[in-house]
């Protein structure tokens, strides 16, 4: 550990140890070498950061993979009527997600067979939205149908279609500070890519209308 | 089962003032336009005659054909395309469920959107914007066919039809209830198809 007082260069004669099982640092004799030992410091937890956030990505993954195959046990309506009745999704918003047209999903929900690959991504969605609820999110379709950024119109949605599900999980459990640091994880143009010259608003008739963006 | 929507193309449909050439025509009217407070269609709705048109490639739709809605895979046989220099108001029975023969994604709703609404103004919208105005359309017009496809026994009755859909549309309440203000805003959404959903169940076992 770094005493507080060796800001200021000084000569240190001995370091101690104890019984506890610490760490000791020897305080340097200079500044400069503080100025080193820190920036040392700095990259080694830096570094370790990192090597923890991706074993979170892999947790994760692995933990949504069997909530995944625990779910894929459920017939296809099932899952349907979990995604659309329980949650609320919209019927395009799932086919959006699972990769195919939203008439797949209505022959589907009437009992039509599915490929094994198209079963287990409705199961992972549910899944996914599983563990959103549990991380405090209280809607989560509503959650993944709102627009990031207000004024873009990405949405978590699009980011679960592009399978950034990771990003969507950092998301959700806080560890993204906001929506900005969010979509420039996902797409380091967004500001340019999604930039609109118009946007919708309220008319007078009650009806939603486009106008250009003031 | 389907409620007729903006984008559905119907079969020998006589379109005023336009040449009948393949009998095809599309709803064109946006879908905020299309019905009137009870939920019925209004009595004039506009469509565009589909015609036979050239081949356009993918890559020639951003840089001209401006006049028309290119679609590639309509018939297999001919080339067609819905044409906006021919649109006509016709009324409701020429569009009967059973001479429907194609409708549009909610992609391919955007599209003709966009393209309609440059060639009449030569404004260019983007079509998530264009979707995100239609979204409240777009969403009840979902309900309201989910609650057809559960609610109706004889789907061969108009009558039935009509029934039910009157039904939604007393359940979603009048212009300003809250249940319709709710699908302004896509935060809302996800509640108003829970409560939708839960009514159909109910009226299910009861």
């Amino acid at each position: 550990m770094i005493s507080p007082e060796a800001v200021e260069p000084k000569e240190v004669t001995a370091t101690q140890s104890s019984a506890a099982n610490v760490v000791m640092v020897p305080i340097p004799q200079t500044l400069s070498s503080l100025k080193g030992q820190v920036a040392d410091l700095r990259d080694r937890v830096k570094e370790t950061n990192a090597h923890v956030e991706a074993l979170d990505h892999q947790i994760n993954a692995r933990d949504l993979e069997r909530r995944s195959h625990f779910k894929v046990r459920e017939d296809m309506p099932a899952l349907l009527e979990q995604l659309s009745r329980q949650w609320g999704m919209a019927w395009n918003d799932i086919a959006l997600c699972v990769g195919v047209s939203g008439q797949a999903v209505r022959k589907w929900r009437k009992g039509e067979p599915a490929s094994g690959p198209n079963r287990l991504s409705v199961a992972t969605l549910a899944a996914f939205v599983g563990v959103l609820s549990e991380l405090a999110i209280k809607d989560p379709a509503s959650w993944l149908e709102v627009p990031i950024v207000s004024g873009y119109p990405i949405r978590g949605l699009d980011l679960y279609a592009a399978g950034r599900l990771d990003l969507l999980l950092e998301w959700a459990n806080m560890r993204i500070p906001d929506g900005s640091t969010l979509l420039t994880a996902f797409d380091p143009d967004w500001r340019t890519t999604y930039h609109r010259e118009y946007e919708t608003f309220v008319a007078g008739d009650g009806n939603l209308s486009i106008r250009g963006r003031a | 089962m389907r409620p007729v929507l903006t984008g559905d193309v119907f079969a020998d449909v006589e379109v005023p003032g336009a040449p009948p050439e393949t009998g095809l025509a599309m709803v064109v009217a946006h879908p905020c336009t299309m019905r009137k407070a009870g939920g019925a269609l209004r009595d004039h709705l506009a469509v565009s005659r589909i015609r036979n048109y050239p081949q356009v490639q993918f890559e020639q739709w951003r840089t001209g054909h401006f006049r028309v809605l290119p679609l590639p895979d309509l018939t297999s046989v001919d080339s067609v395309a819905a044409d906006f220099e021919l649109i006509a108001p016709v009324h409701p029975d020429a569009l009967a469920l059973d001479r429907r023969v194609a409708c549009l994604s909610d992609y391919g709703l955007g599209v003709l959107q966009q393209r309609r609404v440059h060639h009449d103004t030569r404004v260019v919208v983007d079509i998530d914007i264009l979707h995100a105005q239609m979204a409240p359309n777009l969403e009840e017009a979902d309900l309201l066919h989910q609650w057809l496809e559960e609610l109706v026994n004889d789907v061969a009755s108009d009558e039935e039809i009509a029934e039910q859909t009157s039904r939604f549309n007393e359940f979603l309440g009048p212009a300003d209830s809250e249940l319709r203000t709710m699908l302004l805003l896509p935060i809302n959404r996800a509640d108003v198809r829970r409560r939708v959903r839960q009514e159909i169940g109910a009226r299910k076992a009861g």
